[in-house]
């Protein structure tokens, strides 16, 4: 979710509990969204806890009368804002068998005014058929704010009631506002996936790639990788619409990461989509990459594109200058080093001698998996064209710090590899540096 | 030593944020220091008129609703709720 859009959020979330209208509140939106949350918590313990005596009182004198008379008093003399506000001190029991009484269209106007935390009880009690009757009447009224307020309190039932009546659109939009996050999964995983592609077919149809990105963003990653599969499984319209809302609305920080969860078969579809390759698109995928350090999703995403598009990738790395070092830091981390060597190696001279010191300066531990990797993936031809940019008199330490860390049939496949390149001075350092040092001596554990 | 000369401006931002951390129950959220005096002050004013409307509500429910009370229990109901 965009910054202002969080904050929008938020001013609404915080006039309803006030009870003003939202915009006397637009001075708030210079705030940080966490303000406005702290500020909404702590507006919420005045509001609750200052009547909280006679709120008390009331809930214990209600005690004296039937159910019945209780909610009908609630109903027609108390209204829905001072029955929310009761709803936290009164025996969830009772609570319940009080809602048991009062039409759904009521119980959606108190939900309005809940504080879930203070009624979580209350919530999660409630009979999934009666939850569902609320939910369809929140939903016909809009009011996801409400609903997403309540997700992560109801039983795992009574979500799966709900579930069955809310519609695609409703549940997309509800999810975009939901005050737990971290229910997200719990909810995504009670769906079916015949209900997950129609969800998905939706988020196309009714321009809510914001709100299904969203929810992908904060599920666990099997769940994000089963998402992506079946948006990466949509026609080459829905995927080019994907891009397009990812390009509209600044989304590339959460699509790369979605992206790197796909199977690598719906990887290959996506990132073969045309749009995807132009170059507005991958200047801002490489932006997004350096403002939130996505570096590992980049360096999975990179091979994926055909020469034209790397190419146009490679004349913007020269702005990531600055971020080498964290790049490759990902890639030993992320073990993704054939990625990044292949793609150093489609850089400028000067780039590539950037990238060739900083991982002759690596620590040792970096080296190891870098020798592993480019012995396994047959890279010794791109690895070594990439580290001859290194400055002659920087050529000779580095071999000797890779020689003891490389195996018999690695360091045979590095000299040939020099030699075939013609790449002389390292082909002599690497000889050297077996005759000094010796091959394996430091092993790889 | 340096003597730095509070202006009005200062004094009145200073007490606005006094009313509002009274309206607030206690400290505010340091964040809001980013408000003015005047958008401090209107926060103040809009918390001020909920909390004052929804006591106001609940006297005037209670009343309401003890006319509503079977007669009989209405001077128990009363003494619980007002002692």
């Amino acid at each position: 979710m965009t910054a202002s859009r969080i904050v929008g959020v938020e001013i609404l979330k915080l006039a309803r509990l006030i009870g003003c209208d939202p915009e006397e509140l637009d001075y708030l939106e210079k705030l940080d969204p966490q303000v406005i949350r702290d500020l909404r918590e702590q507006v919420t313990g005045v509001l609750f806890d200052g009547d909280r005596h006679l709120l008390q009182r009331i809930a214990a004198a209600s005690k004296l009368l039937p159910t019945k008379l209780t909610a009908t008093i609630g109903e027609s003399v108390f209204g829905p804002l001072l029955c929310a506000r009761l709803t936290g001190v009164l025996d969830p029991h009772r609570a319940v068998d009080i809602a048991g009484r009062l039409p759904s269209s009521f119980l959606a106007d108190v939900a309005s005014y809940l504080d879930p935390r203070r009624a979580s009880r209350v919530i999660a009690e409630l009979p999934p058929s009666q939850t569902a009757e609320i939910a369809k009447e929140l939903v016909r009224r809009e009011q996801y704010i409400t609903m997403g307020s309540v997700v992560g309190h109801l039983s795992k039932a009574a979500t799966v009631a709900a579930l069955g009546v809310v519609g695609d659109e409703a549940l997309l939009r509800t999810a975009y506002v939901v005050e737990s996050k971290g229910s997200l999964g719990s909810l995504v995983a009670l769906l079916p996936e015949k209900r997950l592609q129609t969800i998905i077919r939706t988020a196309s149809d009714a321009d809510l790639w914001p709100e299904a990105l969203d929810v992908m963003d904060h599920v666990s990653e099997r769940q994000r990788g089963e998402l992506a599969d079946i948006a990466a499984g949509q026609d080459d319209e829905v995927l080019e619409g994907l891009v397009r809302a990812a390009q509209r609305h600044g989304l590339w920080g959460v699509l790369l990461p979605v992206t790197r969860a796909m199977s690598k078969e719906s990887r290959e579809r996506f990132v073969g989509i045309p749009s995807i390759q132009t170059r507005t698109v991958l200047a801002a995928i490489v932006d997004a990459a350096a403002q939130e350090s996505l570096w590992a999703d980049l360096l999975v995403f990179l091979p994926l594109l055909p020469a034209p598009a790397r190419r146009r990738v490679a004349a913007l790395a020269t702005g990531l200058r600055p971020m080498f070092g964290s790049i490759i830091e990902a890639a030993h981390e992320e073990q993704l080093w054939p990625a990044l060597i292949a793609f150093a190696a489609e850089l400028d001279q000067a780039t590539q001698e950037k990238i060739a010191e900083l991982i002759a300066g690596s620590e040792d531990a970096v080296l190891v998996g870098l020798v592993a990797a480019v012995e396994e993936a047959e890279l010794e031809r791109e690895a070594l064209t990439v580290m001859s940019n290194l400055a002659p008199d920087k050529q000779g330490p580095f071999a000797e710090q890779i020689v003891p860390l490389a195996t018999e049939d690695g360091f045979a496949m590095l000299v040939k590899a020099a030699e075939a390149a013609e790449l002389d001075t390292l082909h002599a350092v690497l000889v050297s540096g077996r005759e000094r040092h010796g091959v394996g001596t430091k092993g790889r554990s | 030593m340096v003597y730095v000369r509070s202006t009005h401006a200062d004094r009145d931002k200073l007490s606005v944020a006094r009313t509002l951390e009274v309206e607030l129950g206690g400290r505010a959220p340091d964040g809001l220091a980013a408000l003015s005096g005047e958008e401090c002050a209107a926060l103040a004013g809009v918390l001020h008129v909920a909390k004052a409307s929804q006591s106001h509500e609940l006297e005037a429910a209670i009343e309401q609703s003890l006319g509503v009370v079977p007669r009989m229990l209405r001077g128990t109901i009363r003494k619980i709720l007002f002692g």
